[in-house]
């Protein structure tokens, strides 16, 4: 009951003139830089940051974290039009997402993607609202074992995940480990592989590389065909997903968003390995894994939920314990800490307008979201009518201006356009490109929270054993380990069987 | 690959190699301000609040961006490496003095100089405060010096990374101390009160008190000490480590830069503009809820400072990594 009211109170405080105005506001400027590729959803609260001086605190953050959620809502509209993640958190939309669109079916994929970003956003509000408390102290107990376990678990199911040959997927998570090595190590303070290069002691641009494996080489791909551009004559009917594109997807956006919101609360890279995650589940439970990554609904749905889901999550650690986990969460930190208002445990009691108001205009800020986004759909579909001279130099600009706005570096629009090139050499030669990615978000996290763990036990390795948590996940990473070597062999008996019956026969 | 394919590489070649500067009198267009930090850190805390008034005193309003990379190397290098016209400056902080010296005894080429930098004047210091989770068994400073005496390599201390400055601050607190505490380094702020809250590390520090405050007045965190010369007026009980009689004091200051050979006349305007910022009423009524203390220092007082910290600093890294 008393959670009720609070809301209702929320909804009060949110529902004021100026707050909508605000929330409308920030949605939209979220959608634009999800859209834009390059630009994050941290460029965009940073720059309005200033602005908020000014404003009460409910608006301020009202507006900042309608950017925040708002940008995972534009980060699969590049994704699935031309294969470029608009957002980091995004590139697992382009596998499915992409193809569905070059089979003409760009508008279900759009709306889809809107309709599970509006449903796990939704949801994860409601996550946050009610178990906020319960989750950060959960999230407390994520030490460096726990982490390093997690990590592991995570690479087992990325192992799972690979379309084809387990050993070229392998090689590309070697590849991709590789390449995450470059740049300062934080535990040691040693530069690795920078070759006396400033510009890379903060590692290689994990989006400059994203954003050349899948958005360059996507362009250099595709001017080498001649490709009839039959692609799309979108009716409005065309546009929204079928009924047996709804039965497939509502799973996959429940199991999402359960996924996002939940990673969403431990720290680091949370958007983008939610999605991951999802897309891997995804496939081990369809019943025909080997057709994902053809245009999938399943593959666009569960990740499009996973990563909007996991911005409710990321709003816990920030929220209720005052620790951001994230460089975003953070400026959104300093927004309310310059009106005096502290994030943390206190906020609930202290400042409960804050607190309610933002939870209630999350929820009006998703529908906004969901109203702003479907009636785009029509729009971006159009874009794939544009003669494709004339619309790739103009991604390739967006590709340039976008990897140039976030650091701010010229090397970094080197990395892209080299990782572009690596990523058409690698699809001519039938490599999956997915795994470097995925390696270099998971790599240095994993190496970092392994040799913590091993600084906190004086290096003995038990203590990822004597920890509950870190042993019951690496117990489960096992089992699915031995789970599928079980499975192998025994394919392999029956095929052995089979050929000797054949002999003696 | 075919020739239409190489003709779009060509194209992303030269963008890629086509970016230049433009520059003209001074100051006739805006200036930028290099934090070398990603957002959300300590400097922008301090630097963003006071570039929202800087048009009133320079004439021109002051654009930040965030610069992160090398715990502050890349954004300073940046700086110093381009054109002295007075419109690029930078948000320089104590790594200014660290990394330089840390590179040159561990034999690397430094990535910059302090002589590369005209400082403008101090804005800020940001002192720390030294804390144990609310439930830890030790309620004073003393009483963990004494138990650490007495388990060498027993406990755990977090910093925000090796030769970052709170590493190097922790380094100092052991000596004068004479303990022995083990080191894990983390990433910054975040995950080292995470690691104190959730009892992964017996010991660390946070910055006073934007990122203390909210702990202790939900008692998650006990303050042991305060890193400051004196006590801080918002938590007078809490003493400092040297009226403790450990000699360790130890600030984060945020002081704007100039690249070497910015002329002199806009080294002036700038440093006159700079105080004005500093001594605004706005800039001071924002700074005081972020509870951040203004200590204003000029331009040419700051560089005095500064020779005679780095040398201090400079004598106290060489022991540290002697070791």
């Amino acid at each position: 009951m008393d959670t009720v009211q609070s809301l209702l109170y929320g909804f009060s405080v949110s529902l004021t003139a100026t707050n909508l105005m605000y929330c409308a506001l920030g949605v939209f400027l979220g959608t634009i830089v999800g859209v834009l590729p390059g630009i994050g959803p941290l460029g965009g609260i940073t720059i309005l940051l200033p602005t908020t001086f000014g404003m009460e605190p409910v608006s301020a953050i009202i507006m900042l974290a309608g950017i925040y959620y708002g940008a995972m809502y534009g980060g699969s509209t590049t994704s699935i039009l031309v294969n470029i993640p608009g957002e980091a958190a995004s590139v697992v939309t382009c596998f499915d997402g992409y193809q569905m669109a070059r089979q003409g079916r760009a508008g279900p994929a759009l709306s889809i993607a809107a309709f599970a970003s509006y449903i796990a956003g939704t949801l994860s509000v409601l996550g946050l609202m009610l178990l906020a408390p319960t989750l950060a102290r959960l999230a407390l107990r994520f030490g460096p074992p726990e982490q390093f376990a997690l990590m592991v678990l995570g690479l087992v199911i990325l192992a799972y995940m690979g379309t084809g040959s387990v050993l070229k997927a392998l090689m590309m998570i070697v590849l991709g480990l590789t390449v995450a090595m470059v740049g300062i190590d934080h535990l040691s303070g040693f530069t690795r592989f920078t070759h006396g290069r400033v510009e890379l002691g903060d590692g290689v641009s994990f989006l400059a590389v994203a954003m050349g494996l899948f958005g360059v080489a996507e362009i250099l791909v595709n001017v080498e065909q001649k490709v009839v551009q039959d692609i799309i004559k979108p009716k409005l009917s065309t546009l929204l997903p079928t009924r047996e594109d709804w039965k497939r997807s509502i799973g996959p956006i429940l199991r999402g968003s359960g996924v996002g919101f939940v990673i969403g609360i431990l720290p680091g890279a949370a958007h983008i390995i939610s999605t991951f995650v999802s897309y891997a589940m995804e496939k081990r439970l369809s019943r025909h894994p080997e057709e994902f990554g053809t245009g999938r609904i399943e593959g666009v749905a569960g990740p499009e939920a996973a990563n909007n889901a996991a911005t409710g999550g990321a709003m816990i650690p920030f929220l209720a314990l005052g620790i951001p986990s994230s460089a975003a969460t953070a400026t959104m930190m300093v927004a309310l800490l310059i009106h005096g208002v502290k994030p943390g445990p206190m906020l609930m009691e202290q400042r409960p307008e804050v607190f309610w108001g933002l939870i209630a205009s999350m929820y009006i800020g998703n529908v906004m979201l969901l109203i702003l986004n479907l009636p785009l759909v029509g729009l971006f579909v159009n874009l794939l009518r544009v003669p494709q001279h004339t619309l790739f130099p103009f991604i390739l600009l967006i590709c340039f201006v976008g990897v140039y706005s976030v650091g701010l570096s010229t090397t970094d629009l080197w990395i892209m356009a080299i990782s572009g090139v690596a990523g058409y050499l690698l699809r001519k030669v039938g490599f999956d490109p997915a795994s470097i990615v995925l390696a270099m978000v998971l790599g240095p996290m994993m190496e970092q929270a392994l040799r913590q763990g091993l600084m906190m036990s004086k290096g003995e390795f038990g203590i990822f054993l004597s920890r509950p948590i870190s042993a019951a996940m690496l117990a489960v990473a096992v089992l699915l380990l031995v789970a599928h070597l079980i499975t192998v062999l025994r394919r392999a008996h029956a095929r052995r069987e089979a050929t000797t019956q054949e002999a003696t026969a | 690959m075919n020739r239409r394919t190489l003709t779009i590489l060509g194209v992303i070649f030269a963008v890629s190699s086509s970016f230049v500067m433009d520059g003209a009198a001074y100051p006739t267009k805006p200036i930028t301000l290099v934090v070398p930090f990603p957002p959300g850190g300590g400097a922008d805390t301090v630097g963003r609040p006071l570039t929202s008034v800087a048009h009133q005193h320079l004439g021109q309003p002051v654009i930040v961006i965030n610069k992160g990379g090398g715990s502050g190397a890349v954004g300073a290098q940046f700086v110093a490496a381009s054109r002295p016209d007075g419109y690029t400056i930078l948000h320089g902080l104590n790594p200014l003095t660290e990394l330089p010296q840390v590179d040159q005894m561990l034999g690397r080429t430094p990535a910059f100089k302090k002589e590369q930098f005209i400082p403008l004047g101090q804005i800020a210091v940001t002192p720390f405060a030294v804390i144990v989770n609310a439930e830890s068994r030790w309620k004073t400073f003393q009483e963990f010096v004494a138990e650490a005496r007495q388990k060498p390599d027993e406990f755990q201390y977090a910093s925000a990374g090796v030769y970052s400055t709170t590493h190097f601050m922790w380094e100092m607190i052991l000596k004068s101390t004479n303990t022995k505490i083990r080191h894990m380094p983390t990433t910054g702020g975040g995950p080292i009160m995470m690691a104190i809250l959730g009892k992964h590390v017996d010991i660390s520090h946070c910055v006073m008190p934007a990122v203390c405050g909210p702990q202790v007045e939900a008692r998650k965190i006990r303050l042991l000490a305060v890193t400051s010369e004196k006590r801080l007026p918002a938590y007078p009980d809490v003493p400092t480590l040297k009226e403790l009689g450990y000699d360790v004091t130890h600030s984060i200051w945020h002081a704007w830069m100039a690249p070497a050979g910015t002329p002199p006349d806009v080294v002036a305007k700038l440093r006159q503009g700079l105080k004005g910022m500093v001594e605004d009423e706005a800039f001071k009524a924002l700074m005081a809820k972020l509870g951040e203390r203004i200590q204003y220092m000029s331009g040419e007082d700051f560089e005095k400072w500064w020779e005679q910290d780095y040398q201090k600093v400079g004598a106290l890294l060489r022991q540290l990594i002697k070791k």
